[in-house]
């Protein structure tokens, strides 16, 4: 790991590695590509020069199937814009995600539902929803499957104070379950966490 | 996850594109199968356009009358020549009597004339005739003697004899009951023979009887020394060959053209039955495209859904999988209803032939066209899957 590279400085244009046993924070103003680096890692865009390289394979190089394989296994990615099925119940677009990875019982996702207050919206179209809690679904998705890094692009945007709370002791929960790290790209704001490396763009 | 794809269905355009296919589909099958029905009707039926067999004989002219002329019998020579001619499948002469017959034909209660004429007999291999040739032998000793008559000569009678002299018509069906008296003379024998005819013939434009009672008379009451040989019968490959005709033509020989002409409206219906088939790939291919642009505005429509399903985690396979089964569903209804539709215009089809024509086909379906149905089913199948699986795939990709 080079140090140089979580200075103050902007992290493009040098190398680093990540560790999944330590959590990161990408901090930086809006525009400077934190959403495009954790798309980057998770392989939905490949328009970048230089390498990224997961367990020491170029990621140029991951086949289609891999892929599936990384993101049902090691990597979890929850996107800025969400990506709910808007059609789709809030309970059918967490159990589409655990039935591909039987990561949950169901018992347990509707804990965490109960714990975010949303146990009551279960069946309602997530389409319906209002954008916090939309983001609150997304962000239980995303912790229905095993992983090694969880990547969170801006998770608590639309979240009041009491939630985020919740929501970082769910996902301090998972990591440790999981021996996982997160990777959370934020607009500078640090949300109290403890042992994070911060990367600035 | 068939809820999270399956809502973008539009069911007008597939609607649309299905009933292109059915019409396509029913139009295939239903000219695949007349094919197949064409080809039993001009190759396995006896019918007046049959053209697979052709008559030859050597032109006769006023020469031959006053006997100055070559002759105009066939040689050995001749037979084998015209044989080894590669539009000629098989060849067999024409035998016939050298004895004297008289035919008398009359009928218990007098309703009908007596007639009496000079008559002659042939024989070819049974192959080349055209009719049913059930109870056709004789063995030595039997007066009864069967013969197949031209349908000609039936016809004379109906249309001709029977108008002049006011007698009724006969039917195929009542000749059995005609006696038909065979006065056979020669070699200062004579004797009285029986004949029953049998059935009729189009081809074959002269009196059959079996080859041994033949052989047996010709020794009996003729002089088989003096047996020629008139006329050949030939079964030809195409009798449209251009080839065969100037063969026919340079040879000095004569053949019934009628028969020809029934070649020519074979080729005529065929070219029809091509122009059909041409139209109905065209349509078929055409339903094709519609499905393969319908999947592709489908995956179009689908494409946040599928992607995100990707995101998720989703093997693209599972994906893929998952929409080509609403499409198997589709073209198996599609193939379904064709059939049916099939099966009806078929049922009704064989119906008019029956009525109109009085041609009698009670296949429904050959193997050939159910065989074919299903292979053009498949490749629907394998055009719209492999397009969809290509789509889906590109959708996995990262994009660059």
């Amino acid at each position: 790991m080079k140090d140089e590279a979580f200075s103050a400085e902007s992290i493009w244009g040098k190398a680093c590695v990540l560790d999944s046993n330590l959590s990161y924070l990408i901090s930086s103003d809006s525009g400077k590509g934190k959403s495009s680096l954790l798309s980057y890692i998770y392989g939905l865009r490949a328009d970048y020069s230089g390498s990224i390289s997961i367990d020491e394979e170029n990621q140029k190089n991951i086949s289609i199937d891999s892929w599936s394989k990384l993101r049902t296994h090691k990597l979890s990615y929850l996107l800025q814009d969400l990506r709910l099925f808007n059609h789709l119940s809030v309970w059918d677009n967490l159990t589409l995600k655990n039935d591909l990875t039987s990561h949950k019982t169901a018992s347990q996702i509707e804990e965490m539902l109960e714990e975010f207050g949303m146990l009551s919206k279960k069946s309602q179209l997530a389409g319906k929803l209002s954008l916090g809690q939309q983001q609150r679904v997304a962000l239980i998705r995303c912790l229905l499957q095993p992983f090694e890094f969880l990547l969170l692009d801006e998770p608590f945007s639309n979240i009041d104070d009491t939630n985020i709370q919740i929501a970082k002791r769910l996902i301090d929960q998972e990591c440790k379950a999981n021996n996982g790290g997160f990777i959370l790209a934020t607009l500078g704001h640090d949300y109290e966490f403890k042992n994070v490396t911060t990367i600035f763009l | 996850m068939k809820k999270a794809i399956n809502k973008k269905q539009n069911m007008f355009t597939l609607a649309f594109s299905a009933l292109g296919a059915i019409l396509g589909f029913t139009l295939l099958l239903i000219t695949l199968q007349l094919f197949t029905d064409v080809d039993t009707i001009f190759n396995n039926e006896s019918d007046a356009i049959d053209s697979e067999y052709l008559v030859l004989k050597k032109h006769v002219s006023t020469l031959n009358t006053i006997g100055l002329s070559s002759n105009t019998t066939f040689d050995s020579k001749e037979i084998e020549e015209i044989k080894n001619q590669n539009f000629i499948k098989d060849i067999a002469p024409f035998n016939n009597a050298t004895f004297e017959v008289m035919a008398v034909l009359g009928m218990e209660g007098g309703k009908f004339p007596t007639m009496k004429s000079l008559a002659f007999f042939e024989t070819v291999p049974d192959q080349f005739i055209d009719a049913e040739t059930k109870n056709w032998g004789w063995e030595k000793g039997n007066t009864q003697v069967p013969i197949i008559l031209p349908n000609t000569y039936l016809d004379a009678y109906n249309f001709g004899i029977a108008q002049a002299a006011g007698t009724p018509q006969v039917s195929k069906g009542i000749i059995g009951a005609f006696s038909i008296k065979l006065e056979v003379s020669g070699n200062g024998k004579k004797a009285i023979y029986q004949g029953n005819v049998i059935n009729f013939s189009d081809r074959i434009n002269s009196i059959l009887v079996p080859k041994n009672f033949l052989d047996f008379a010709n020794k009996e009451y003729g002089t088989p020394s003096k047996q020629e040989i008139f006329r050949v019968i030939v079964e030809v490959t195409d009798a449209n060959d251009p080839s065969l005709k100037n063969y026919i033509e340079d040879n000095g020989y004569e053949t019934n053209s009628e028969q020809l002409r029934g070649g020519k409206v074979e080729q005529i219906l065929r070219g029809f039955l091509n122009f059909h088939i041409l139209i109905g790939i065209i349509i078929i291919l055409q339903s094709a495209f519609l499905f393969v642009l319908y999947s592709q505005i489908l995956i179009q429509k689908s494409k946040y859904e599928i992607q995100l399903l990707l995101i998720l985690g989703y093997k693209w396979k599972t994906i893929t999988n998952q929409i080509n089964k609403s499409f198997i569903l589709v073209f198996m209804l599609i193939g379904f209803v064709s059939f049916l539709c099939f099966g009806a215009v078929k049922i009704w089809f064989n119906a008019w032939l029956l009525e109109e024509i009085g041609m009698e086909v009670t296949s429904l379906a050959s193997v050939n066209t159910l065989l074919f149905g299903i292979g053009f089913l498949l490749l629907f199948l394998f055009l719209t899957g492999f397009n969809i699986s290509n789509k889906v795939k590109q959708l996995a990709k990262p994009n660059s």
